[in-house]
């Protein structure tokens, strides 16, 4: 957290901190899909899917650059080989800057919890990443791709991840004061490959996004 | 044998007589020479008979109409040196019956026979008109000239008909006259067009004012236009040769291709990042976005492929078009010019019309 925070303010102009902030609300609502292999336990796959609500700040630092304050919750509900549904409850905080009009550098941190009736998992993970916005010329119209990769994510009781990358990719349009995004999200995490404790989880994420900007002039 | 004999008599007669009508011209000139010759010696009692045979009917040899008017005036001014008028004024008719162009020129004749003639002018009445010379008329500075002739005053009309399309006559002269004449024709019909090419026939028509006796006479004339070499305009600028005036903005296809990255990515992110020991998982909504990454991508193509015009293309054909308009003026300027020159070629015509 600490350490993201930190790039964060070393990627960000000290000029831009004084300029007038730009606020964006975000709203959004995800279909989750979550697995998870656990062969030190050797229960086989366990999917469980849910539905995420989600919300978030993001303020404008300079011309080209954003921290964001996102939260999301909700349940996975449990499907094939799991047995118990988990509550999901996540944070971030997100720093881009923008290194040219279609091309961000990302960073952040996501601190993530699983929790269940019998045990909550908590998940940090600091990450870095890139992100490009290929503008169509439909006007508003644009396509968004990630990639960021997470090298100090921390799990409880588990030993770090050897594979934590995650990618994205998405459609947006704005109009006016308003953003609606569509995005599709997959989290991969291998955990001691090769090992007995070998362990895998995956998320997908399909993500309808709303976002509002409240303190800047529309977009015509 | 007897056959043979009769055949060669034939042939050879007929290769006597061949030459015969080329002597018998040659005769008539050389008796009416002989006859001039007397004339201006005064040797008239030789004279009066070599031109009395030539206008006797009795005359064997071919006289063509100039010779036997000679004949006829020579004899008559013949008449008058010898003290017979009468006669001479007969003959003097006789001459102007057959050419009224007949006339008695002061340095040759006395006023004798000049007054004899002029007797027998009003004794006969005949027109004429000479055979239409040939030339090259420009009509914007130049006439077309018929000469005609009464042989004493009379009512005249001198009339232009076309004989082909069966156009009517229209007239060139309508008035008094006497003696010669000279009409000019500036080429141009009554409604004031320059006149077509073709076969024409120049009507004589008098109406005598002493004897009450119309006589007419006719020439046939041939009209052609001298063919002016035009210029042909240019053709209209085709589609080949002008620029494109429209066309879909750059970068169309780019825009499908932003939209196959979008559709890719998110197809990457559930496919090649995926562990396929959880086997797999949120395709669908991989599928979802990719479907909407080409939706947008086409979207954009639509978009950038729309018929837009391009000014600066519209201004160059613009100017194109002008010039050529301006290039086919001038053409139809310079054409017009030749045409307007209008040079018509006169020439007499052999025959008679219909």
């Amino acid at each position: 957290m600490r350490a993201a925070a930190a790039l964060v303010l070393l990627l960000v102009p000290a000029a831009g901190l004084a300029q007038t902030p730009r606020v964006v609300l975000t709203g959004s609502l995800a279909a989750a899909e979550h697995r998870v292999e656990d062969r030190g336990v050797g229960g086989g796959v366990e999917i469980s899917d849910g539905t995420l609500f989600g919300s978030g700040v993001r303020v404008s630092v300079g011309s080209r650059g954003t921290i964001a304050v996102s939260g999301r919750t909700g349940v996975l509900h449990p499907q094939r080989g799991a047995t118990l549904p988990r509550d999901v409850a996540e944070l971030g905080l997100d720093g881009t800057l923008m290194l040219h009009p279609w091309f961000d550098v990302i960073a952040g941190v996501r601190v993530r919890s699983y929790t269940t009736m019998l045990a909550r998992q908590r998940w940090t993970m600091p990450y870095l990443g890139a992100a490009a916005r290929v503008p169509f010329a439909v006007q508003g119209l644009r396509g968004l791709l990630d990639i960021t990769v997470h090298p100090f994510a921390g799990v409880s009781g588990l030993t770090r991840p050897e594979v934590a990358i995650s990618t994205g990719a998405g459609v947006a349009y704005a109009r006016g004061r308003l953003d609606v995004q569509l995005g599709y999200a997959f989290e991969r995490y291998d955990f001691a490959r090769g090992t007995v404790a070998e362990r895998f989880e995956q998320l997908s994420v399909l993500t309808l996004q709303v976002q509002v900007r409240a303190l800047e002039r529309p977009v015509p | 044998m007897r056959h043979r004999a009769v055949a060669a008599g034939l042939v050879l007669a007929a290769c006597l007589s061949a030459p015969h009508a080329v002597a018998a011209q040659d005769s008539s000139a050389a008796v009416l020479q002989r006859a001039r010759s007397y004339y201006e010696g005064l040797d008239l009692e030789r004279a009066l008979p070599l031109l009395r045979q030539v206008v006797s009917p009795q005359w064997p040899y071919e006289i063509t109409t100039a010779q036997r008017v000679e004949a006829y005036k020579y004899l008559a001014a013949a008449l008058v040196l010898v003290g017979q008028p009468d006669s001479a004024v007969s003959y003097f008719a006789a001459a102007l019956a057959r050419d009224p162009f007949t006339d008695l020129d002061p340095r040759e004749f006395t006023p004798a026979q000049r007054s004899a003639f002029a007797a027998a002018r009003p004794r006969v009445f005949a027109v004429a008109a000479r055979p239409v010379a040939e030339a090259r008329v420009d009509v914007r500075s130049e006439r077309i000239r018929f000469v005609v002739a009464t042989t004493h005053r009379a009512a005249l009309q001198v009339l232009l008909r076309p004989l082909e399309d069966g156009a009517a006559a229209f007239p060139v002269f309508r008035g008094e006259n006497e003696g010669e004449r000279e009409i000019a024709w500036d080429g141009l019909t009554p409604e004031g067009r320059l006149v077509g090419p073709g076969r024409y026939a120049l009507l004589v028509v008098g109406r005598s004012r002493v004897l009450e006796r119309t006589d007419s006479a006719r020439v046939y004339f041939l009209v052609a236009r001298e063919a002016a070499t035009l210029e042909d305009t240019l053709p209209d600028l085709r589609r080949g040769a002008l620029l494109a005036e429209h066309a879909g903005a750059p970068g169309a296809t780019r825009e499908l291709a932003k939209g196959l990255i979008i559709a890719a990515g998110a197809l990457l992110a559930s496919s090649a990042v995926v562990n396929r020991e959880l086997g797999g998982g949120g395709r669908s909504g991989a599928r979802v976005v990719a479907g909407l990454g080409v939706l947008a991508g086409t979207a954009g193509f639509l978009t950038l492929s729309r018929r837009h015009d391009i000014p600066a293309n519209i201004q160059a054909n613009l100017q194109r078009q002008a010039e050529r308009r301006a290039a086919n003026q001038a053409i139809e300027q310079r054409n017009a010019d030749r045409l307007a020159r209008a040079v018509l070629i006169v020439s007499p015509a052999a025959g008679v019309g219909p």
